[in-house]
């Protein structure tokens, strides 16, 4: 029978980190979770899952509210197609299409496949505010939960980071990441010569560059 | 093909992976697989005139290595897939600027082979996503299928302007005057088109560019039962796919038709007619 609450802790560099209580239903978004809850029920012995992924305290207490937050959403999203697809209305194709019902019956299952998918990629305003940390949290965050295996949260925190880079400048890039810039003076001439064809606007031709 | 003639028309798998020598890898490729060339029929090209000014910047780095200590800050905390889940977000505009930062950033390879949504191999560029697909997603998946529409029936939806090609949809949408529009937005219609052309990709193993194959399999032992027909039932009957050349040699060794074509040819000695 599945606990209906799992312990894990930080066991990296002989440290014993905090132990952390989660639901059973949160653990199982995460798939490295899934598969040591698997292997402990096996032996059957549940009592606290050592994690090694070299995750802090304070990323692993992260990772577990934004589980606890969308436990539910798989179920709620496929909810929320079925009850749109169930609706005569939205079940017919757009006006005039000319796709008869029956084809459109068939295609169900993988719209409401495609449709949760769609659904489960949308940020949300919590997503948001959870990612308004300082920057080296933001990567802790990703690399814990790409450990951890939750698919989701990799791909909402690679959002995030690249939304950090969308628009800004080379050199804003260099400062936010702390990128140091090692290109020769020769380099960064050629680099004008070459590329400057592809964004004429952009900072390769201020100041900065010379 | 005395040997393939008489074998049962349905894809089987050996029991056992067949082995083969490395150097016997591009003989095994040029007897059991070809290129579809239908689906070259691109939709976007530029004379390569136009390509050859910039391709060099664009395909090397600086001929030195960069220095081990000068890394790509916060971004080089993370594993190389994870880079790229990042780099595959950007716009084209931001990734050119990243890619100005340091010697290193300039060095980090984009390259993928792999279709967005299912992550198997994507020989294709979905049109309305500008994603790479693979056949099946085509089809099937959401994202990348274009349907017909007409015009005063989409408001709001961007039209494609339909080519000749193996989907026929040019024929289709002239015959009956509707517009091809991104499936995903006409949600939820569904209709099979291909709004997608092929695109090589990168081959680490020849630092080149490749192009997607198909099994010669079943070309050549259906051909009777779908004289006419296309490429995609063929797949279906033999329980396959478009393959990328690495993957195109893991599928072999399990194909026993596949092995039978090799070794009808002598191992690659000669070509079968």
């Amino acid at each position: 029978m599945a606990p209906t609450h799992i312990r894990v802790k930080n066991v990296d560099d002989d440290r014993d980190g905090k132990v952390f209580t989660i639901t059973y239903q949160d653990a199982m978004q995460s798939g490295i979770l899934k598969d040591l809850i698997s292997d402990f029920e096996d032996a059957s012995f549940v009592d606290t899952i050592p994690l090694t992924g070299n995750i802090s305290d304070h990323t692993l207490s992260r990772i577990i509210s934004w589980l606890m937050i969308h436990s539910g959403d798989v179920a709620r999203a496929t909810e929320q197609v079925k009850e749109f697809l169930g609706n005569p209305q939205n079940r017919q194709p757009p006006t005039g299409l000319g796709m008869d019902e029956d084809a459109v019956n068939k295609a169900l299952s993988s719209q409401e496949r495609t449709l949760v998918a769609e659904k489960l990629k949308t940020l949300t305003p919590w997503d948001v505010q959870f990612f308004e940390v300082p920057t080296d949290e933001v990567f802790d965050i990703l690399i814990a939960a790409n450990y951890l295996d939750i698919q989701r949260l990799v791909n909402i925190a690679s959002q995030t980071v690249a939304n950090m880079i969308k628009g800004k400048t080379t050199e804003q890039i260099r400062d936010l990441f702390g990128i140091v810039n090692d290109f020769t003076p020769e380099e960064e001439d050629e680099l004008r010569r070459t590329e400057g064809w592809a964004l004429p606007h952009c900072d390769w031709t201020s100041e900065q560059w010379q | 093909m005395p040997i393939l003639a008489h074998c049962t028309p349905r894809w089987i798998g050996s029991a056992t992976l067949y082995q083969f020598r490395d150097e016997q890898a591009n003989a095994i490729a040029r007897v059991a697989r070809y290129h579809e060339a239908a689906t070259d029929r691109s939709v976007i090209w530029s004379p390569a005139s136009e390509q050859d000014g910039v391709r060099q910047s664009l395909e090397t780095s600086f001929p030195r290595t960069s220095n081990p200590g000068i890394l790509l800050g916060f971004l080089g905390s993370m594993p190389l897939e994870l880079l790229h889940n990042v780099f595959l977000r950007l716009d084209l505009d931001s990734l050119f600027k990243l890619r100005q930062t340091n010697l290193r950033s300039r060095q980090a390879e984009l390259c993928t082979e792999n279709c967005a949504p299912c992550g198997q191999f994507g020989g294709f560029m979905s049109l309305p996503t500008w994603t790479r697909c693979c056949y099946r997603c085509m089809q099937l998946g959401t994202e990348a299928q274009v349907l017909l529409c007409r015009s005063k029936e989409s408001p709001g939806l961007a039209p494609f302007e339909a080519v000749r090609g193996p989907a026929q949809l040019a024929e289709l949408a002239q015959k009956s005057r509707r517009t091809p529009v991104s499936f995903f937005h006409a949600l939820p219609a569904r209709h099979n088109f291909m709004g997608a052309c092929a695109l090589p990709y990168y081959y680490a193993r020849r630092h080149g560019r490749a192009r997607h194959v198909v099994c010669w399999v079943p070309a050549r032992f259906f051909e009777q039962e779908f004289v006419g027909d296309n490429l995609e039932k063929c797949e279906r009957k033999a329980g396959e796919k478009i393959f990328s050349q690495a993957g195109f040699l893991e599928y072999f060794r399990s194909c026993e038709h596949a092995q039978l074509l090799w070794e009808s040819s002598g191992e690659g000695g000669h070509d079968l007619a």
